[in-house]
């Protein structure tokens, strides 16, 4: 879950004034125009009930947030100003300490990048920065476990939402599409139905650690959302759509996998992916050739041009690589009204609905 | 004998057997994927009396079509030489043209409401469409294996290896010609 929401200014502002803006009147929803299923009377039922209790909460929140942002603030002058002086060599003496701090850390086996005294000073800032900003995740978790449920509840009493995932990243490894990793970091568990569809999806990001000592590196390896939804048709091997990763990629990609590749007749789906099967004709079977040309327009409907999925027991995996977090509270420092929130669930899940018509997933087709 | 002269040997004897296993790999997998399709088109033709069996309930002027699909069935029926080209392109066309009769089937069936609406028809349709569909992707499987081949057996120096293990081409899984031709909205009309 996001902490910072990135809103500088509001951050300035409740550093320097200790103000911030305030709900002054009761929100609406404006539904655009033309919209089929208006959300307004759903906020005014089933959210607008709670915006001036969370209003309170927000407020409780940001005077905590406050204490702690100053006096992070002054720890942070304090403690740089400190570092400067040490590290320009104004108290020699203190060198001599440093040394004999580094010996202990190595006696207890401690590894320490460079300098103990750096390494002391960027735990601390950590850990400042975690506890200055405790409050807003607290209040951010507060919003998800209560708030968004009742958002969700707009698309039918089937759909429901967690902040954490139930479900993990391990638990979809059948699907051979999922990228070696070493850690895991899953949230906003959506499950519900649509035009009779079952669809499960969470959004996580996995990482991979390489390396020892200095140069061990994390690099995240997929960031984005994990959508499994029903397939219209009945198959019983696995077939999975990767990228297309030129001949010496697709090789390498290919190797130790028990599948054997696909070669379809849609060039551009050719030059786009690459697709490996346990059984050919049911490769075909499910990758018609509009259901290819579908596949290819998904990238316009979800905004991302990293999709692959992956055919197994009966679903469809899509994993679809973004490069923002999805479905997060809005910013802390501004009034709420969770009408961002609202407008931010209502855009995504369009699209995850658009997604599913425009594949024909609820339609029992040879197409 | 020098190394040099072993190696290039060794490229004349293994290139010309690594081809030949390519080109006979090839083979088999447009075989494989021919058998692919007899399965789909075996559970198409146990369907089609049960359809013809329902269907000739409520529709008594199209004795004519429903004559002929039996008999374009029982030609389907007959066992064929995979390896003998003639008899898979004969094979081919039974299969194709009894589609192509059972697809005039489906559209008269719209002229039946009451046929449309009666629940075991509807069922034995959605059934047939979905065999349908896997005869269609064993199609595309078995044209790609076939394309696959005939590349090989027709490029220079393949042609020539395939000529002495007497491997030929095999034909493609045409549609039938009247999907070919431009449809006639008045036909359906009237």
């Amino acid at each position: 879950m996001k902490f910072f929401s990135g809103d500088l200014r509001g951050v300035a502002r409740l550093l320097f004034f200790g103000t911030t803006e305030r709900l002054e009147t009761t929100p609406t929803f404006q539904d655009p125009k033309g919209t089929n299923k208006p959300f307004n009377p759903h906020y005014q039922r089933h959210i607008l009930p709670f915006v001036r209790e969370f209003e309170s909460k927000r407020i409780v929140a940001l005077q905590k947030h406050t204490v702690r942002l100053r006096i992070s603030a002054f720890l942070f002058l304090a403690m740089g100003t400190l570092f400067f002086l040490l590290s320009t060599g104004a108290f020699p003496e203190f060198d001599a300490h440093m040394q004999i701090l580094k010996m202990k850390f190595q006696e207890m086996n401690v590894k320490t990048e460079g300098d103990p005294l750096l390494f002391l000073i960027v735990t601390s800032f950590s850990l400042l920065f975690f506890w200055t900003f405790r409050p807003v995740m607290n209040y951010n978790k507060a919003v998800k476990d209560n708030i968004y449920p009742n958002i969700f509840s707009f698309f039918g009493s089937d759909f429901s939402y967690k902040a954490e995932s139930p479900l993990s990243v391990d638990s979809l490894e059948k699907s051979d599409i999922i990228p070696g990793h070493d850690d895991e970091t899953s949230e906003d568990y959506i499950k519900g139905r649509h035009a009779d569809v079952g669809i499960e999806m969470f959004e996580t990001k996995l990482t991979e650690t390489s390396g020892s000592g200095k140069n061990r590196r994390t690099t995240t390896v997929f960031r984005g959302l994990f959508i499994l939804l029903d397939m219209n048709k009945n198959f019983s091997g696995k077939t999975i759509v990767v990228k297309d990763w030129g001949k010496i990629g697709n090789w390498m990609n290919g190797v130790g996998r028990k599948l054997e590749v696909v070669r379809l007749e849609d060039p551009k789906f050719e030059d786009m992916f690459e697709v490996y099967s346990s059984d050919q004709v049911e490769a075909r079977y499910l990758l018609t050739t509009s259901f290819m040309e579908r596949l290819i327009g998904v990238r316009d409907l979800i905004g991302s041009d990293r999709i692959q999925c992956s055919f197994y027991d009966n679903k469809i995996l899509l994993m679809v690589s973004l490069s923002s977090d999805r479905f997060e509270v809005s910013s802390i420092y501004r009034p709420t009204t969770f009408i961002d929130e609202c407008k931010g669930i209502l855009a995504e899940m369009d699209a995850i609905f658009a997604l599913i018509d425009h594949l024909k997933l609820n339609q029992k087709i040879g197409l | 004998m020098s190394i040099t002269t072993l190696v290039i040997l060794g490229l004349i004897v293994a290139v010309p057997y690594f081809w030949y296993v390519s080109i006979i790999g090839r083979r088999n997998k447009a075989l494989e994927a021919l058998s692919s399709i007899d399965v789909q088109l075996k559970q198409r033709l146990d369907l089609i009396p049960n359809i013809l069996k329902i269907a000739k309930k409520f529709m008594e002027h199209e004795k004519g079509l429903m004559e002929e699909i039996t008999s374009l069935r029982t030609r389907a029926e007959s066992a064929y030489n995979k390896n003998d080209k003639q008899a898979v392109v004969e094979h081919i066309a039974a299969a194709e043209q009894l589609s192509a009769k059972m697809g005039q089937l489906m559209v008269s069936v719209e002229n039946y409401p009451t046929l449309k609406s009666d629940q075991t028809m509807v069922q034995a349709m959605q059934t047939y469409n979905e065999v349908e569909a896997q005869i269609a992707a064993a199609r595309r499987f078995y044209n790609a294996a076939v394309n696959e081949l005939n590349n090989a057996v027709q490029i220079f120096p393949g042609s020539v290896i395939a000529q002495m293990a007497h491997v030929t081409e095999m034909p493609f899984f045409k549609a039938e010609e009247a999907v070919h031709e431009p449809v006639d909205a008045g036909k359906f009309l009237g």
